[in-house]
């Protein structure tokens, strides 16, 4: 049985939801990990911890897209993180 | 145990990504499972891939480093002795030498530089730009799109992304049966359900397993897109400062201009040093940057290829044989060995051959669940509620996905056929073993299309795969003299073994066909009765004549 069309989203959220997943996801992947390393005296460690976790992290965020009933909240919720831990990274430079 | 069922919205839009992600990669993933299985068995395969290689193992510390450069600056006029270049020592499943280097051309660019000796009797068996035989090393290559210019690792790193993504939802779309249906496991019934289960249970068997590839792949294939944000944000922009975390001697920088050195060390004498310090960790490969200038450095790589952490390098200065850098094994630090593992976990070069026959098993079971996952999508779409035009296009595309990745059998079994049909000493033969490998498969494809149902579709390409698995044996025999009698007398494990290999397969793939796929198996009787008694029940089916292109294999051929 192919998934019940009423509990999809619309075209447009659809197109929210993908790109604040992929481009969101990464981003907010991205930055957590090195507003971690920003914080940490072991650079090198966590960069190599990176190779383990953030391709986790990414898909895990792009899962929780989809699961987000609207797209422009998960923009909005992923922009603040990112927002965040470059704060962050940039108060420890 | 009863797992809690999803919330129908959550349930759906999980299912609804799972299935669209699922159909979009599983052309490609099926192949990078498919031939990276193969592919594990790369080092295995040499000898039976070229005959010149079937010589008896000598120790690697009896090997003479420097004759064997020597040697290949001798035979090339243009090598370029201060580029980077290293020599791949003797081992059981390889015992020749390989030398990897460049040349300069005439207009100062540089051409690749691939020479193989034997390291008893030093004679240059091959030396060009390519080695002469490239069969296990295409698979490999194809098993991340090699073969298509600069984006096809991206693209196969972002397959195994995605397939990551496809396992999350995957395992959030079927939370509620994983378990109930794992103890349910049946072959028998619909064969919308026959899929199910294979999928659902299947999948849950090899779960670990696919997280291990999901991850690694999307790191070998992206690790740009990890490494260059990290070094803009942590290190002002210096990859060399990242790449030395996971790297040894990576952060020393060469200076073209260095003055010359004469008597540095050898490669015979580093070689020495690290082979007693570690009698149990075989060099894999020793290697030079700068060689004969005051900066240059000569370093080893070593693995016991047993333990996870088994591997280490160890880089010493050329001009006065100090050890500058070091990862040892077994002692080595969370940094400078957690990324290794990854590695290895995705190469297998742990725990030995029998462990790479788990992950073959693994890997063909995963083919299995990418394929099962296709013909959920197809059979679950196969009916009335759906327009004759959308029937057709999943038919079509259901067909398309089955030629494609069921022609990867018999086209794996004619690169080992063109291997032996094109002559070892014709020059360009990679070339010729390459053409005729992808255009073998193009050609399979195209055959398959014509083939209407599935079960035809499977049922041919398992009798072309195992005709041209037989011929394997066979022809290595004719070809080389090695038939199978004289390889397992001889001593020969590993040209023995993958001849075997081909023949089981071959005969058990034409039993198979003969007295399973052909014949009217039970499962499909039973099905075309029980479909036969819901038409009745629900009438309006009746009337709707099946076109033939709509004509699946539940159908009575």
């Amino acid at each position: 049985m192919p998934a019940n069309k009423k509990h999809l989203s619309s075209p447009g959220q659809r197109v929210l939801k993908i790109t604040a997943g992929i481009l969101g996801g990464f981003f907010v992947t991205i930055f957590f990990h090195n507003a971690v390393g920003s914080l940490i005296e072991q650079k090198g460690a966590l960069i190599i911890t990176t190779a383990y976790t953030s391709f986790i992290l990414w898909a895990a965020l792009l899962v929780l897209a989809f699961i987000a009933k609207n797209g422009w909240k998960v923009w909005g919720i992923y922009l603040l993180l990112i927002i965040i831990f470059a704060g962050i990274i940039f108060l420890n430079k | 145990m009863k797992l809690k069922a999803l919330k129908p919205r959550l349930h759906n839009a999980m299912f609804h990504t799972h299935t669209v992600s699922g159909i979009v990669i599983s052309f490609a993933l099926f192949i990078c499972f498919y031939c990276g299985a193969v592919a594990l068995f790369m080092d295995e395969l040499y000898q039976w891939e070229n005959p010149q290689a079937r010589v008896d193992y000598i120790e690697p510390t009896t090997v003479d480093y420097d004759k064997v450069i020597n040697l290949v600056d001798e035979k090339t006029k243009d090598f370029d002795k201060s580029g980077f270049f290293g020599i791949v020592p003797p081992s059981k499943s390889n015992p020749l030498v390989t030398f990897y280097g460049r040349s300069q051309r005439e207009d100062g660019g540089f051409d690749r530089l691939t020479a193989v000796l034997n390291p008893k009797t030093y004679e240059i068996l091959s030396v060009g730009e390519e080695p002469n035989t490239h069969m296990a090393r295409t698979v490999y290559e194809l098993h991340y799109f090699h073969q298509i210019p600069v984006i096809g690792i991206y693209l196969s790193g972002f397959v195994a992304f995605f397939f990551l993504f496809a396992i999350f939802t995957g395992l959030l779309t079927h939370w509620k049966n994983i378990i109930n249906r794992f103890y349910a496991f049946t072959t028998e019934g619909k064969w919308k359900s026959i899929w199910t289960n294979g999928h659902l249970s299947l999948g849950l068997i090899t779960l670990p397993f696919q997280m291990i590839y999901a991850v690694t792949g999307a790191l070998l294939g992206l690790s740009i897109l990890l490494l260059a944000p990290s070094a803009i944000l942590m290190f002002n922009g210096d990859t060399t400062e990242v790449i030395k975390a996971v790297v040894p001697g990576a952060g020393i920088t060469y200076d073209e201009n260095a003055a010359l050195v004469d008597n540095g060390v050898s490669f015979n004498s580093v070689f020495e040093k690290v082979s007693t310090a570690y009698p149990d960790n075989k060099v894999t490969y020793i290697y030079a940057n700068n060689f004969g200038k005051e900066d240059g450095t000569v370093s080893v790589r070593v693995d016991d290829h047993t333990g996870i952490a088994g591997d280490g390098t160890f880089v010493y200065g050329y001009n006065d044989g100090v050890l500058i850098d070091a990862i040892e094994p077994e002692t080595k630090s969370y940094t400078e060995g957690a990324y290794n593992v990854l590695i290895k976990l995705h190469y297998v070069t742990y725990g030995g051959v029998f462990l790479k026959i788990i992950y073959f098993i693994l890997a063909m079971i995963t083919c299995y669940i990418i394929m099962s996952g296709v013909m959920i999508w197809r059979t679950a779409r196969d009916k009335p509620t759906y327009t004759d035009k959308q029937r057709r296009f999943h038919h079509r595309v259901t067909k398309f996905y089955l030629a494609v990745t069921l022609s990867l059998f018999p086209a794996v079994a004619l690169i080992f056929v063109a291997n032996k049909l094109v002559p070892l000493e014709m020059a360009g033969r990679v070339f010729y073993v390459n053409s005729i490998f992808f255009s073998g498969w193009l050609l399979l494809i195209v055959l398959g299309l014509f083939w209407n149902s599935y079960r035809k579709l499977n049922r041919n390409y398992v009798v072309i795969g195992s005709i041209f698995g037989l011929c394997i044996p066979v022809l290595n025999g004719v070809v080389t003299g090695d038939w199978l009698w004289n390889t397992i007398s001889k001593g020969q494990h590993f040209v023995y073994s993958v001849d075997i290999t081909w023949l089981i397969i071959g005969v058990s793939g034409l039993l198979i066909s003969r007295y399973y796929l052909s014949s009217k198996a039970k499962a499909e009787d039973t099905m075309v009765k029980k479909k036969r008694v819901k038409q009745v029940k629900t009438g309006p089916i009746i009337q709707e004549e099946p076109q033939p292109v709509l004509q699946s294999f539940s159908k009575t051929e």
